[in-house]
């Protein structure tokens, strides 16, 4: 699903991604874990085109995407949680939704016009979704009064509902109670059933280790490791590296 | 019957309304600080002036007008697309400063400060707007259309989408939304209502010259949005009322014209510095300002 070939970023001297190659398989959930500052969010702003790499490519199902804008490649498939909420605060969580699903917007006559309101199938969409991550707010709520996990849960519906081959999500569960970390636990245990591709960074080893099929490590701009969870925590490189042991 | 003076009053309104509501559009919803709107007002009026003494219909010439503005902001807008908030305002508030040396100092065209007189009346399909009366209803009717297209715009898709890259440029283009295009399309339409309202302008008083545009008149417009409230038409129809209307009281106190237009100027200061203090928001808005 997404392929990572010999990608480079420095920022002068740092060399934030160094020769960093590895593979994400569709259909199973996938982990990027390593110490802070090993270059991690670095991966995830290349892949969505956010920051624009020095060298080495990426292909998103088959389709060079490498230093494409974040909208075109965003259009190619690829959905993103950041790692602090991204809401439109002074719009609803309808709107917040309902934006994600159209991909009409630009056009502006077909909107002057009124040819792009949000049909039944859209509107039960987001029903759907607001079901599963199962938000006690009214659809109407400003997204910019919710609380922190509320955001976040979103945050999360929103990406979902963005038109997507991969979904990407920066520490999903950071700074989030126990409750909703379980909650949003089972809802990528469920995506998966529904044969979604996950590539998520976290530095929760339980939640990693329990969610993920597989693991990708990283240390300093490089890739130490790569395996199944269980693969992960006996490998001593990553002992060494990630927890200083 | 309406006196004279009600109905200038009333055309006047009607024409800050299409400047406010279209500015709006570009800062309340788009986020954007466009200090530009006069520029756009000022192109509306003299494309429209040129084209009227050079015999063109009415109709022509408020299209025309409208046209060239939207023109103009669009190219104002592929420059300026990165930058936000003050940069944005400095920038449009240069191309300001740019269409005002244009109109003074380009006279072949524009008669530099002796300005454009005898522009004429407006007529459409065949009805003579030439007293105030009916040019009042033209406004009105115009104001209306303006109105009702801004207002289909901010809540169809499209509108949310602006909202959206208004409130997070990053978000929106990880959502698949091409912000470049969204934040063209919303200052080009901004700029043809402004195009539109300067014709309507021209039109009406039957001169212009480069001091009618100078960024002073920007003032009360910005005054309309902020104070009516960010990302809200109802809010701009009421401060459009209220900024017009306030310093009306002041021609009848006795004061001399000369003290008048500076008070008029200080009066929209310090009802702008009370709401940025006191009411962030405006009294209608959804979005604080930045």
């Amino acid at each position: 699903m997404l392929k990572i070939k010999k990608l480079k970023k420095y920022f002068g001297g740092v060399h934030a991604v160094d020769d960093c190659s590895f593979e994400i398989e569709e259909g199973r959930i996938t982990a990027l874990i390593g110490p802070n500052g090993s270059g991690k969010t670095t991966i995830f702003n290349l892949i969505s085109g956010i920051i624009k790499g020095d060298e080495g490519k990426i292909f998103l199902d088959k389709k060079n995407i490498t230093n494409l804008n974040p909208d075109k490649i965003s259009n190619l498939g690829l959905s993103r949680v950041f790692q602090q909420a991204h809401l439109f605060d002074n719009l609803s969580i309808e709107d917040n939704l309902s934006i994600a699903i159209n991909n009409e917007d630009i056009k502006f006559i077909k909107n002057l016009l009124g040819l792009n309101f949000d049909g039944k199938e859209k509107n039960k969409r987001i029903k759907d979704v607001l079901g599963m991550i199962g938000i006690n707010k009214s659809p109407k709520h400003i997204c910019g009064e919710l609380s922190y996990g509320q955001k976040r849960l979103v945050e999360l519906a929103r990406a979902i509902l963005n038109p997507h081959k991969l979904l990407i999500l920066d520490e999903p569960v950071a700074g989030v109670n126990p409750k909703l970390r379980d909650k949003i636990k089972a809802i990528l245990k469920d995506l998966k059933k529904q044969g979604e591709t996950i590539f998520l960074i976290e530095h929760d080893m339980n939640f990693t280790f329990t969610v993920a099929d597989y693991v990708i490590v990283m240390d300093a701009g490089k890739v130490i490791a790569e395996g199944t969870p269980k693969q992960i925590k006996n490998n001593k490189l990553v002992l060494e590296a990630y927890l200083g042991e | 019957m309406l006196s004279a003076y009600i109905i200038h009053l009333l055309i006047l309104i009607g024409i800050y309304l299409i400047l406010a509501l279209s500015l709006q559009l570009a800062m309340g919803y788009s986020g954007l600080l466009n200090l530009g709107h006069i520029a756009f007002y000022a192109i509306g009026a003299y494309i429209s002036a040129i084209l009227a003494i050079n015999g063109f219909p009415f109709f022509g010439c408020i299209i025309f007008a409208g046209i060239g503005a939207m023109i103009f902001g669009f190219l104002l807008s592929i420059p300026t697309n990165k930058l936000k908030g003050d940069y944005l305002a400095l920038a449009t508030l240069g191309f300001t400063f740019v269409v005002y040396a244009v109109t003074l100092n380009w006279t072949s065209l524009t008669r530099g400060p002796l300005g454009i007189p005898g522009i004429p009346k407006p007529t459409l399909l065949g009805i003579d707007f030439s007293s105030n009366l009916s040019f009042l209803i033209l406004t009105a009717i115009i104001a209306l259309i303006t109105f009702l297209v801004i207002w289909q715009i901010t809540r169809s898709p499209f509108g949310k989408a602006l909202q959206a890259t208004r409130d997070d440029e990053l978000a929106a283009q990880v959502l698949g939304k091409n912000t470049f295009k969204l934040k063209s399309y919303s200052l080009a339409i901004s700029a043809f209502f402004a195009g539109v309202a300067g014709s309507l302008y021209a039109s009406y008083i039957t001169f212009i010259d480069p001091s009618s545009f100078t960024l002073l008149q920007i003032i009360p417009i910005l005054s309309i949005v902020i104070i009516g409230g960010l990302a809200s038409l109802r809010g701009t129809i009421i401060a459009t009322f209220i900024i017009i209307l306030l310093p009306e009281p002041l021609r009848f106190i006795g004061f001399p014209s000369s003290i008048v237009g500076p008070a008029r100027q200080i009066i929209y200061a310090l009802i702008l510095i009370a709401i940025l203090i006191y009411k962030p928001k405006g009294f209608f808005g959804k979005v604080k300002l930045e």
